[in-house]
């Protein structure tokens, strides 16, 4: 992979820009697809990673059977991290698409009717802007208890506003283009339109503002565990690894940086296949 | 003989050649400009004009490369050419004169600065004293007409003609060699075109400098260009005197692009046309590119492609099979004896319709009438209602006063229905959802249409999407294409198929040819005058163009500030007119 980073760099700007795209998109989604399997089937791989063993506890990296060495309760740091995909994982994704279909409905519906539809949603939409979300975090898990639902649809709560703008100014875009006042001239019902013809012109920028929201909800999710509002002590979460980890900070290090690589490496991953979906995109539409 | 020609020619081009990622996109072209001379190019979309001269200017945008040479004011340039070197070039050897003066100036910059930055340009390392500069600033505006106060006004504060010149001042200001004018006046209206043209001729004398025009309009290329140069998908088909080759055509294609053309003093029953489509940039072919679409075409066309060659009078032409100049079949003349009938009810009628947009009235008390089968046109500068007088008919924007009538029913927000009124946009690009196939597109347009219809007394014509198609003469395979697989042309057929699903009682042509080539606006010109025939359509044309007009409607409204200024038929408005407006629009079509 190097070698071809490094003839591309080489050769002139145009082939620069042909080769290297493939290269990023490849890399993300070997990352993504190392990730998914962890969070489909790393309970199955390792199934006692959360079993506590303080007989084994705090072995620093590269102890036999244990290359990234143990935690302070002994259990295998790779293993758990393994294990830990899931929670870490699927719970921003379900903030993700919640948010993408709440903001999708609403905001075709403000984009579309305007008036007084847009201007009721529009002020709620504001207001939940300036909920500030890790607060808000605190507060809930105090009222219910931290647990790992609620956080989510908290999340989503606090997501979907800004999917409804990004929708709605999509919208406002659209609307006025000839092909949607065509379909207003054929009298096709307002839902019709909304969700046959301007629900698919919106599709890059859905898929590129999901993907986002997906990065920014694993950074969120793990940053409440941190706080210890997400998932409940002893699941096995990058989140909830990094605050483990602080206690044998000195001891073993990497109980801390395996989680904290791991979740700016996926963020990243699905950042940057954004950006590579959105470039392909851009290349391959016609007029 | 060398040096005088040398200094006869101050401009000249060998073997230009610019290819891109599909492949060449212009081909082997070569020309000369004597000093204070014009070359005029022309081609419809997709013919390579417009990358010459950013090939000539060294403005390719990045992924398209140029070979050749070009040399200017006696510097040579081997193209592609390093930047720095296009860096002294451009400004006091060549400047570009773009087609939009809304998007060409900067619009958060007062006029006068902008014209100040190419003279601090020109300047180069001595500075020039603030003093200095404004007074060139006025000269440079007195040149192009403009009063002093332009100067600190913003772009957005002028009309377009006013932009246009202020861009012509500042192409100006840097005393270019040579001019490249790319489609100088195609976003302006008929009376701007012909000033902002005049003025381009009357500066290039003055300022004895070469001139490039690149127009797709054959008549405006005739008024000002001494050689014209035509071009057809990346390859000069025909070049020399612009007389020979635009009077007497001896390519076919410049034939057929010359008897397209509407003429504004007759109707005619067809117009000529080229058939087919221009093809892609960068679309492989073997032999002449033109074949295809070549009434002309023999067997030697389809294997190799004919070489540009001297013919008489000075004139280059690359076809195997013409050798002269093409005599014209003169297409038949409609005798127009038609005349409105009175009696004949009125689908739609508008009365008294006032239109104001923040404060601005758009429409001021507008009164039409359009009859059952009748084609009605309305004619107008941008800016003059005609296109909100259309929407306001159609439901897409409300009236603040007055009454539009569909037969004889006041139109309210409740009982307007798909089957009373139909609308085919300007630009059939934005036109079709492009996400949506064509089949399906236009078989939801009919379930829609269906829907109006029940209830009424009038049973729906029961039609399928392939039979619309074949009524806008499309093949029934197009269904499963989407809009980016077609080109403008068949993207606007689709557009009429979709507009005619629910049986409407009224098909509105918003300037529906005015984006289109002219060799393919002869085609949807034909086709609506067909479906006119056949189907007994009432079409209301809305245009700023007489020419089109006259090919397609009957009777004639001419709109201005809002306000009817002239009406009556067709043939009779636009031979005696009576009023001043529509005067001096006949008198600026420059034909």
């Amino acid at each position: 992979m190097t070698a071809d980073v490094l003839t591309s760099v080489a050769a002139p700007a145009a082939n620069a820009r042909k080769r290297r795209r493939p290269v990023t998109l490849v890399t993300c989604l070997i990352i993504l697809g190392l990730a998914l399997f962890a969070a489909l089937f790393g309970h199955l791989v390792f199934p006692n990673a959360t079993q506590v063993n303080i007989l084994q506890a705090k072995l620093p990296p590269g102890s036999p059977g244990h290359l990234l060495g143990t935690d302070e309760l002994g259990r295998d740091v790779f293993a758990i991290s393994v294990a830990g995909a899931a929670s870490t994982l699927v719970g921003p994704l379900i903030v993700a698409g919640g948010a993408m279909i709440v903001g999708t409905f609403f905001g075709l519906l403000a984009g579309f009717r305007q008036g007084p539809t847009d201007f009721v949603l529009s002020r709620i939409t504001d207001l939940l802007l300036a909920l500030p979300v890790i607060l808000l975090g605190v507060v809930v898990a105090g009222l219910f208890g931290a647990s790992y639902w609620w956080t989510t649809l908290l999340l989503i709560v606090t997501f979907a506003p800004y999917d409804i703008r990004i929708v709605r100014s999509g919208v406002i875009e659209q609307v006025t283009k000839p092909y949607v006042e065509a379909a207003r001239l054929l009298h096709l019902s307002s839902w019709r339109i909304m969700f046959r013809h301007l629900l698919v012109n919106l599709w890059p920028l859905e898929r590129t503002n999901f993907l986002l929201n997906y990065a920014n909800a694993i950074i969120a999710m793990s940053a409440l565990s941190f706080l210890g509002v997400g998932v409940q002590e002893g699941t096995a979460n990058w989140g909830r690894q990094l605050i483990d980890g602080e206690q044998v900070l000195f001891s073993n290090p990497l109980v801390s940086i395996t989680p904290a690589v791991l979740i700016v490496v996926v963020a990243c991953a699905v950042n940057l296949l954004a950006d590579a979906l959105n470039s392909r995109e851009g290349k391959g539409r016609g007029r | 003989m060398k040096l005088a020609e040398q200094a006869r020619e101050d401009v000249r081009a060998d073997d230009l050649i610019v290819a891109g990622p599909a492949g060449q996109i212009v081909r082997n072209l070569s020309f000369s400009i004597p000093l204070g001379q014009t070359l005029g190019i022309v081609g419809e979309s997709g013919s390579g004009k417009s990358l010459t001269a950013k090939a000539v200017s060294g403005l390719l945008p990045a992924g398209l490369h140029a070979t050749g040479s070009v040399v200017i004011a006696g510097t040579k340039v081997v193209l592609p050419g390093s930047a720095a070197a296009w860096q002294r070039l451009r400004g006091p050897a060549v400047t570009l004169l773009l087609q939009d003066p809304f998007t060409s100036l900067s619009p958060m910059h007062r006029c006068g600065d902008q014209i100040a930055w190419t003279l601090r340009a020109k300047a180069r390392n001595s500075r020039l004293p603030r003093a200095e500069i404004q007074a060139q600033v006025m000269q440079h505006l007195e040149e192009v007409n403009l009063p002093a106060t332009v100067a600190r006004q913003y772009p957005g504060e002028l009309s377009g003609g006013m932009r246009q010149r202020v861009a012509i001042a500042a192409a100006l200001a840097a005393s270019p060699r040579l001019l490249i004018a790319d489609e100088p006046t195609t976003a302006l209206d008929a009376p701007n075109q012909r000033d902002v043209l005049d003025l381009l001729a009357g500066l290039q004398r003055e300022h004895g400098m070469a001139m490039v025009v690149i127009s797709h309009d054959l008549g405006l290329v005739r008024g000002v260009a001494d050689q014209v140069l035509v071009m057809y998908a990346g390859s000069v088909v025909e070049q020399g005197p612009t007389a020979a080759v635009l009077g007497t055509p001896v390519h076919p294609y410049t034939a057929g692009l010359r008897a397209s053309d509407p003429p504004m003093d007759r109707r005619l029953e067809r117009l000529v046309v080229i058939p087919g489509r221009v093809p892609e940039p960068g679309e492989q072919t073997t032999g002449c590119r033109f074949a295809a679409r070549c009434l002309f075409a023999a067997d030697a066309c389809r294997v190799a492609e004919p070489p540009l060659e001297p013919v008489a009078d000075g004139r280059l032409v690359a076809c195997f099979v013409s050798r002269g100049p093409i005599t014209e079949v003169a297409p038949a003349v409609v005798d127009e004896r038609w005349e409105r009938d009175t009696s004949v009810q009125a689908v739609i009628e508008v009365r008294d319709l006032t239109k104001a947009f923040g404060g601005r009235p758009a429409l001021r008390e507008v009164s039409i009438e359009i009859r059952e089968g009748e084609s009605v046109g309305i004619v107008g500068e941008s800016g003059s209602g005609k296109t909100t007088l259309a929407r306001c008919i159609a439901g897409l924007e409300r009236q603040d006063n007055g009454q539009i009538l569909f037969r004889g029913t006041p139109l309210t927000r409740h009982n307007r229905t798909a089957s009373q009124v139909q609308v085919v946009f300007q630009d059939p690009y934005s036109a079709l959802n492009p996400r949506l196939r064509v089949g399906a597109a236009l078989s939801e347009a009919l379930r829609g249409g269906t829907a109006a219809r029940r209830g009424t007394t009038q049973e729906p014509p029961r039609r399928t999407a392939s039979e619309l198609l074949e009524m806008v003469g499309l093949p029934a395979a197009f269904a499963r294409r989407y809009p980016a697989e077609l080109s403008g042309g068949e993207r606007q057929r689709v557009a009429i198929a979709r507009s005619l699903a629910p049986a409407p009682d009224l098909l509105i042509c918003d300037e529906s040819v005015s984006a289109l080539d002219v060799s393919v606006q002869a085609q949807i010109l034909n086709l609506l005058g067909d479906l006119r025939r056949e189907l007994g359509l009432t079409i209301l044309f809305i245009s700023h163009d007489l020419a089109v007009v006259r090919q397609i409607s009957d009777a004639i409204y001419i709109i201005s500030g809002g306000r009817i200024v002239e009406s009556g038929l067709t043939r009779k408005v636009l031979r005696t007119p009576q009023q001043d407006y529509t005067r001096h629009l006949i008198s600026a079509v420059a034909h």
